[in-house]
């Protein structure tokens, strides 16, 4: 390795969901630090949930997280379920899977979309590709609306949605909607399929970086 | 002329009401004919220092926390608590109730002694705070009206009548009559009665209004067979930081 004294200290990363510093002190060609610091500030959740009742839990946890508020209330929902031996009807399991896919959706097309597309393109932020390539954003833009409509059909929004409760739903979708909405995701195909070709496009554009990696999936 | 500049914080939160921004959709690319956003860490990498209007999201919950919200409060002309944990707490308030050293121990052991924190607290226990939008989240539709507003000199204002006002209007039948509690009588309105739209009842996410019946509202509850402990426990959810969770 070169002989070279690199100092990086990064407060507070850009385009990432949360707070976070590196650090990186290399002198003279030694790494003498590389750190990733976390400096989001601890909310203590395992403290507030303290005391209270079974059937506020997943309405407290959602609040974990704006982006993936659904998964915080399904996997507190079974956990209070499970505990309280409480067995859920098959729809509402195929619900709340939909509610994941919805939330999936909307989570990596932010991802994708808004968080990493800037680097690949060179660019700061997406907000410049309302002038130079509007098409593409537009692109992004209706595929992530597509995802947060679908949260809105089946959880009742997007954020910390209301519908999800303890072994049931407390409003259920129309099945007309559900018709529609299944149209609408399959006219998105192509969509998708245009999105995958842009990124393939830039794939140059990731740099080279493999790791060793274990790659562990729970089966739900 | 030039665009106003306008910037996005975040403290202790969840970065819901932030991604509320990204909810507009195109509604977004619209409002950028009419302000340039010139910090906003979640979506740009670029960090300019010369905001007029900052809009800031989160509770305050450590001392450093709170001397960087001194810092964007000398630089803002205008400062917009954006959100429920920045406008009165929020849920965190929950954790108020607890000594926050043995919280510390009780939810991080050995490694308690790394963090630093104490009572949650909106941006207005620290800096005086311009305007508030509530809601957990936010709707993003008021956001967008209080922008217009802004935009426009007007003063913007967000309703001081309870969520029963909005819920009434959309023909709801009271989740009170149906047995349920709900805190919509003393919670401010604004976000259509949202939660009792999609089959719950108000949890009181936006907090009170400025003159909140609450003797009512605990007779109310104390009807449906609720003890006094429950009320309290229910009014500590959201209005953990107010006279009414003691």
């Amino acid at each position: 390795m070169e002989k070279r004294d690199i100092s990086i200290h990064i407060e507070h990363l850009t385009r990432v969901e949360g707070h976070g510093n590196i650090v990186i002190n290399i002198s003279n060609g030694n790494i003498e630090k590389c750190e990733w610091q976390v400096t989001e500030a601890p909310r203590f959740f395992e403290g507030m949930v303290r005391g209270r009742y079974f059937n506020e839990m997943h309405h407290i946890v959602s609040r974990i997280c704006g982006i993936c508020s659904i998964a915080h209330q399904v996997a507190s929902l079974r956990a209070t379920e499970a505990a309280m031996g409480i067995s859920v009807s098959t729809q509402t399991v195929r619900l709340r899977k939909l509610a994941l896919h919805a939330e999936n959706m909307q989570s990596h097309l932010l991802h994708i979309g808004y968080l990493v597309l800037p680097d690949l393109l060179g660019l700061g932020s997406i907000l410049p590709l309302a002038q130079t390539n509007k098409e593409e954003l537009l692109l992004v833009i209706g595929l992530h609306r597509l995802a947060n409509e679908m949260s809105d059909l089946i959880a009742g929004r997007t954020t910390h949605p209301q519908r999800l409760i303890l072994g049931d739903f407390a409003k259920y979708p129309k099945e007309g909607e559900l018709i529609i909405l299944k149209e609408r995701l399959k006219q998105s195909l192509p969509m998708f399929e245009k999105l995958a070709h842009l990124f393939k496009s830039l794939w140059a554009k990731i740099p080279p970086f493999e790791r060793e990696t274990e790659y562990i999936a729970l089966n739900i | 002329m030039s665009k106003l500049k306008v910037a996005f914080f975040d403290f202790a939160g969840c970065e819901g009401c932030q991604l509320q921004i990204a909810n507009l959709e195109e509604g977004l690319l619209s409002i950028l004919d009419h302000i340039e956003i010139v910090n906003f860490r979640e979506v740009m990498k670029e960090k300019a220092d010369d905001y007029e209007l900052a809009f800031v999201e989160g509770f305050i919950t450590r001392p450093s926390d709170a001397e960087r919200l001194k810092a964007i409060r000398k630089q803002a002309k205008t400062l917009v608590a954006l959100g429920t944990c920045a406008c009165i707490g929020g849920i965190n308030a929950l954790k108020n109730f607890q000594n926050q050293e043995y919280l510390k121990r009780y939810v991080y052991g050995q490694t308690a002694r790394w963090y630093e924190t104490y009572e949650a607290r909106p941006l207005k226990a620290i800096v005086p705070v311009d305007f508030e939008i509530p809601g957990c989240p936010i709707d993003r539709n008021e956001l967008v009206s209080f922008l217009i507003c802004l935009l426009q000199g007007k003063r913007p204002q967000i309703p001081d009548y309870p969520v029963c006002v909005e819920c009434k209007r959309q023909g709801h039948l009271c989740v009170l009559l149906k047995g349920e509690p709900c805190l919509g009588p003393v919670t401010r309105a604004g976000c259509k009665a949202a939660c009792v739209a999609e089959g719950s009842h108000c949890w009181g996410c936006r907090g009170l209004i400025s003159e909140p019946n609450v003797d009512a509202q605990r007779e109310a509850l104390a009807k449906l067979g609720l003890s006094f402990d429950s009320i309290i426990s229910l009014f500590r959810l959201y209005d953990g930081c107010s006279d009414y969770a003691r």
